[in-house]
């Protein structure tokens, strides 16, 4: 550490798993994040295959502490940055499968309950329980109220592990401070950066959005869910409100629509599978749609966003002219509840290109 | 055909394929005018799971193609009466109907199955319609519709075994809770490998249950355990004869247990004799399950004497064969289900249409049809010490050759027992008859003994048949699935 100067980031908070679970949302396999630091938090943005990126946007609040020295006039390292839109920030790139496991060092990072339940709450049941026995008690009550969209309660005197997260500039390592709790055992880990590579930018331009989808995260983590992972290529389809009523000879099943305003359709090698998803406020809370679509996208890129799916609360889909697919997940965050808490969602974004009809 | 299962009956019916998954890993459906049953087979033919679901179980039923075009109707009256069937693996719809949201969520399911037209069905659908379909749409709530597709093969065409109705049939009836009970005591390794065998004593008054060691699972299992409970824990217990001994794996068992624990509702097992299989009724309301599960030879219990026939024979070809497999090692049972051919796939149909309307009688026998079968092979001098086993081969039909022509195995054996020249049974049998010896050489006897081993030592081939001829006069010849045990481990993976 340079001791003569303060470090570029410093950031705590006295609960990680929220920060853990963000970034478990977008852990590929075995990829490089990019991390840019930015006054306003942290994004981190991972990417395979060219086809997808997933984007992680941390904002600074979720943090107890988070101060950023900006160093870009010291750093030669770093000045390509500066031609970004955001012109004070520092990137660097860290192995996310390591930082998510020195994050769960203790056990403790396991994913917060969030708008999910499921499966993924009763493991953390488990780790917490190993963790800290006060904690248990308190969560298993928390447990009881109905959790189900319910983020972890952070009242009073609960003791999670805390984390300290220094990063001193350009060639130095990210330091991370774990402490279970106040009382217990500490760790340090230092885990290497490497210099920023060249990302893939996928836009999405809004100008260009056809199809524009909002609805509730466990509409899409079941339909999404229920597919067969044998299926290899996952189709959106989606019609204009108005055309639905389009009549057309042949089936006319119980004035149902005959074009589905979304459905997502899949096929493997056991058949195909068809969700239709009607424009009724309950499953859909806004759609937006100026024509007829269907891209069709690689089902394990698709697969890939379930698992930040599965934390989050909304989602929003989004679909350009070109079929460039755009998944927003709002991430609960423990302090955005209540009233002042607006800004302090977490988003992870999921940009993803269609296969090319044509080739396929 | 189409079918409407509503949300309540649809647990029942995801259980119930739950248990067919655990019989075996294909699903075949048949839907007849009245009822539609699922039916599987376990890997190794040794058990069999069907479950009948009457047309009152879904709120909707019918077969037959949707008369949609009237123009065509008439064509289309000619397929009402048909059965459908098709066959698909039984996870594939088990992870639909079986995944977490739908119990929460789906207020209807339509089970439909589209058979493939060649492609004048396609039009209205934009999809291929080459290949049959079982098509599954769920309706959930908030008019989501979810529609899954999934193709079905043409099913291999599988005899289903019929409920002996004899009268020396013995007849316990047990809940499942009960059973569950009994059989916790025996410690159970986990592991899809593990397939415990337990050896079931059935007596006047008492039932005892002893861990079946084989020389496979020696070193690994050290303890057996015994467990005896009063006849009086069943809720009917019909013995013809006592004791009847049974042993049989506990993995489809247990599969059947776990059914009939989650629809509480008890079993009925039927068991007439140590080599003949095990039979278990679960009925609910418009529901029948049927499970036959192969019951294997016992080390340690006296061998039936039907049983002694083929012991010799078997013996010096598993000497011949170098395996040093252990002779009283239990094994896999028989297989129960046999299969048919193409041409005999519709007769099949009538009889398992017959026979899941009324499981509890035997259908009829079928006679066999001129030239295709070969006759059953009822020996002449059949003591009656075991009626059961050949009445359970002519209601199987099991159906291997037709009788006027010998396979090439067939041909093969005869030609190294010199006795080339020999074109057709019938020959075979009047120059067996010939040689004054009354015995029935049966084509399928030969072509399994040839199949098993290719038996190149024509020494052995005369010593050996003329001794199996004088134990079959002895005692009598025995079930053809009596050797097929004998035999079996050479196959059993």
């Amino acid at each position: 550490m340079s001791e003569e100067q303060p470090p570029i980031l410093t950031a705590s908070m006295h609960d990680l798993r929220h920060f853990a679970t963000i970034l478990r949302g977008i852990n590929f396999n075995n990829v490089r994040a990019t991390v840019t630091i930015l006054h306003r938090g942290l994004l981190v943005k991972v990417e395979e295959a060219r086809t997808i990126t997933a984007t992680a946007f941390i904002f600074s609040d979720i943090f107890d502490e988070y101060i950023y020295h900006s160093e870009n006039q010291q750093n030669d390292n770093l000045m390509e940055s500066s031609q970004g839109e955001l012109l004070d920030n520092t990137m660097f790139e860290v192995s996310l499968n390591t930082l998510i496991d020195c994050l769960n060092i203790f056990g403790t990072g396991g994913p917060t309950s969030s708008g999910t339940g499921g499966s993924g709450g009763n493991k953390r049941w488990r780790k917490q329980g190993e963790g800290s026995d006060n904690e248990s008690g308190e969560e298993n009550e928390a447990r009881g109220r109905g959790r189900r969209i319910e983020p972890i309660s952070t009242t009073g005197s609960e003791k999670h592990t805390g984390m300290h997260m220094t990063y001193a500039g350009g060639g130095y390592p990210l330091t991370l401070l774990i402490a279970e709790d106040a009382s217990g055992p500490t760790t340090t880990c230092e885990i290497s950066t490497y210099e920023p590579e060249p990302q893939l930018d996928l836009d999405f331009d809004n100008d260009r959005m056809i199809l524009k989808i909002i609805l509730k995260s466990s509409w899409f983590r079941d339909a999404l869910s229920e597919l067969d992972p044998s299926c290899d290529k996952l189709t959106f389809v989606s019609n204009p409100p108005e055309m639905t009523n389009n009549p057309r000879n042949g089936k006319q099943r119980k004035g149902s629509a005959t074009k589905p305003i979304l459905r997502i359709k899949a096929g493997g090698n056991f058949g195909t599978t068809e969700m239709d998803y009607p424009n009724d406020r309950d499953v859909l809370e806004s759609f937006e749609c100026t024509r007829s679509i269907s891209f069709s996208y690689r089902f394990t890129h698709i697969a890939k966003t379930l698992r930040a799916l599965q934390s989050s609360t909304k989602t929003s889909l989004r679909i350009d002219d070109e079929g460039l697919l755009s998944l927003q997940f709002m991430m609960p965050s423990p302090k955005a509840r209540g009233p002042e808490g607006e800004g302090a969602q977490a988003f992870i974004d999921f940009h993803c290109l269609p296969l090319d009809e044509d080739v396929v | 055909m189409q079918a409407t299962i509503h949300a309540s009956a649809l647990k029942s019916f995801t259980k119930a394929l739950t248990c067919l998954a655990r019989y075996g890993d294909e699903l075949t459906i048949c839907a007849y005018p009245d009822s539609l049953s699922l039916s599987a087979t376990n890997s190794a033919k040794s058990a069999f799971c069907r479950f009948k679901y009457e047309k009152e179980f879904f709120s909707r039923y019918n077969i037959g193609k949707p008369r949609r075009n009237i123009s065509d109707g008439e064509g289309e009256g000619l397929e009402e009466t048909q059965t459908i069937k098709g066959q698909l693996l039984a996870k594939n719809l088990l992870s639909i109907l079986k995944h977490r949201t739908v119990e929460r969520s789906v207020e209807r399911c339509e089970l439909s199955i589209v058979e493939g037209t060649g492609g004048d069905e396609g039009s209205d659908e934009e999809i291929d319609s080459l290949e049959s379909k079982l098509i599954v749409k769920l309706l959930c709530k908030h008019g989501v519709v979810k529609t899954h597709r999934l193709l079905l093969s043409i099913p291999i065409a599988l005899l289903a075994p019929g409920v002996p109705d004899t009268p020396n049939q013995a007849r316990v009836n047990i809940g499942p809770g009960a059973l569950r009970n009994m059989l916790e005591h025996f410690p159970m390794q986990k592991g899809a490998k593990a397939d415990p065998q337990l050896i079931w004593t059935f007596n006047e008054s008492e039932v005892g249950l002893k861990t079946c060691e084989s020389s496979m699972d020696k070193g690994k299992s050290q303890i057996s355990t015994e467990l005896n409970i009063s006849a009086e824990e069943f809720d009917a217990y019909e013995l013809y004869t006592s004791p009847i001994i049974i042993a049989f794996h506990l993995r489809e068992f247990n599969a059947t247990i776990a059914y009939a624990e989650s629809m509480t509702l008890s079993l009925d097992m039927c068991f007439t004799d140590t080599i003949a299989p095990l039979y278990i009724d679960v009925e609910g309301d418009c529901t029948q399950g049927l499970f036959v599960i192969a019951t294997s030879q016992p080390p340690g219990v006296p061998v039936p004497i039907s049983q002694n026939s083929y012991r010799p024979m078997s013996n010096k070809k598993r000497d011949r064969e170098e395996t040093p497999t252990d002779l009283q090692r239990p094994k896999r049972g028989m297989k129960i289900v046999q299969r048919v051919d193409a041409d005999a796939a519709s007769r099949y149909t009538a009889q398992s249409r017959q026979s899941s309307r009324m499981p509890d009688s035997m259908p009829p026998p079928l006679s066999p049809g001129p030239g295709s079968f070969r006759p059953l092979s009822v020996p002449v001098h059949q003591p009656s010490l075991s009626p059961v086993p050949n009445k359970r081969r002519e209601q199987q039909e099991p159906l291997f050759l037709p009788s006027s022509q010998l396979s090439i195995a067939e041909n093969n054996f005869l030609k190294e027992a010199g006795l080339g020249d020999i074109g057709t049974a019938e020959e075979l049998n009047a120059l067996l008859e010939e040689d004054g010896e009354e015995v029935d050489f049966s084509p399928s006897q030969a072509q399994r003994a040839s199949d098993s081993k290719q038996i190149k030592d024509d020494e052995m081939k005369v010593d050996g048949a003329p001794e199996s001829f004088e134990l079959v006069e002895e005692t009598g010849f025995g079930p053809t699935q009596a050797t097929q045990k004998g035999f079996q481990p050479l196959f059993n993976d």
